[in-house]
């Protein structure tokens, strides 16, 4: 089926209207994903629809939307889904009011700190340098001690010699 | 904007507040649906709130003429055969399949009547 005929059927607006059955709208999905024109031509049905609805609009009586966050919290089980971290209030100022503005302060509480994975290389790079510089300051502290040595040896040489 | 079609299906504002609670409700558990579908969130909640209607679409006796929708300024500009169409369906709960058996016209015949009235819709601002 041609991409234009598909749009033309009318199975797009049936997906908006909800009536759509379960085939057509998997097809619907399958189709919105593989062809932009089928997805955009979607998109403005349900601008339309929206156009309609807003264009009905009622504004709920008052109080509804108090009874619905009620409701609604009503199933939601706050004690155990309530971090630990807000429900004590502790260091943690949430809100804070400055002239008009109100706004949330937020404050890292953890110690860890999170790195991108490439820093493992030059940490690796840093520790292995060190070893190598580490091991040359031994290096070359043995060889000055035995240098040295060896001066202290030939001074007393010359002592004996010249003594002689 | 759900409220104001809710209302227009139920007719009691009262009853109307209860499905949109119903509905809002319902929303958490169908979150998948609303990042899956990647379609208009007011789209998706009109297809929940007609999903919770079904049993009062199929109890309901209200008579067609009913629907002050008819004033509206979109649906005054189609064919009373589009009007029938589109509101038998948005507000009726009627299916494409018992539409066509009602007006004894093609289920694609239905659809194309359907895309024409969203012709009619986008026409007007």
């Amino acid at each position: 089926m041609k991409i234009q005929e598909y749009i033309d059927s009318g199975i797009l607006e049936t997906f908006v209207l909800g009536v759509a059955s379960e085939e057509e709208v998997k097809q619907l999905l399958y189709m919105k994903t593989k062809y932009p024109e089928v997805n955009e031509a979607l998109q403005q049905l349900e601008q339309d629809m929206e156009k309609l609805a807003a264009d009905m609009a009622i504004t709920p009586p008052p109080g509804t939307w108090y009874k619905i966050e009620k409701d609604i919290e009503a199933i939601i089980p706050h004690q155990e889904n309530t971090p630990q971290l807000f429900k004590n209030g502790s260091s943690h100022k949430s809100r804070t009011r400055k002239g008009n503005d109100e706004y949330i302060e937020v404050e890292g509480e953890s110690s860890h700190m999170r790195l991108h994975k490439a820093w493992r290389w030059v940490f690796a790079a840093v520790f292995i340098l060190g070893k190598i510089f580490l091991g040359f300051a031994i290096y070359f502290y043995l060889e000055n001690k035995h240098t040295q040595e060896q001066i202290q040896e030939l001074k007393t040489e010359i002592r004996q010699l010249k003594n002689k | 904007m759900l409220f104001g079609y809710i209302v227009e299906v139920v007719k009691n504002e009262t009853l109307a507040g209860q499905y949109l609670a119903a509905v809002f409700k319902d929303v958490s558990n169908q979150l998948d649906e609303f990042s899956k579908l990647n379609t208009s969130e007011f789209c998706l909640l009109q297809a929940m709130a007609r999903k919770k209607l079904e049993d009062f679409f199929k109890n309901s006796n209200r008579p067609e003429g009913v629907l002050t929708v008819y004033e509206n300024k979109h649906i005054r500009q189609m064919t009373p055969q589009q009007q029938f169409v589109f509101c038998g369906i948005h507000w009726h709960g009627k299916s494409v399949q018992a539409l066509s058996a009602e007006l004894d016209i093609p289920e694609d015949g239905i659809r194309k009547i359907l895309k024409d009235c969203f012709i009619v819709i986008r026409r007007i601002d």
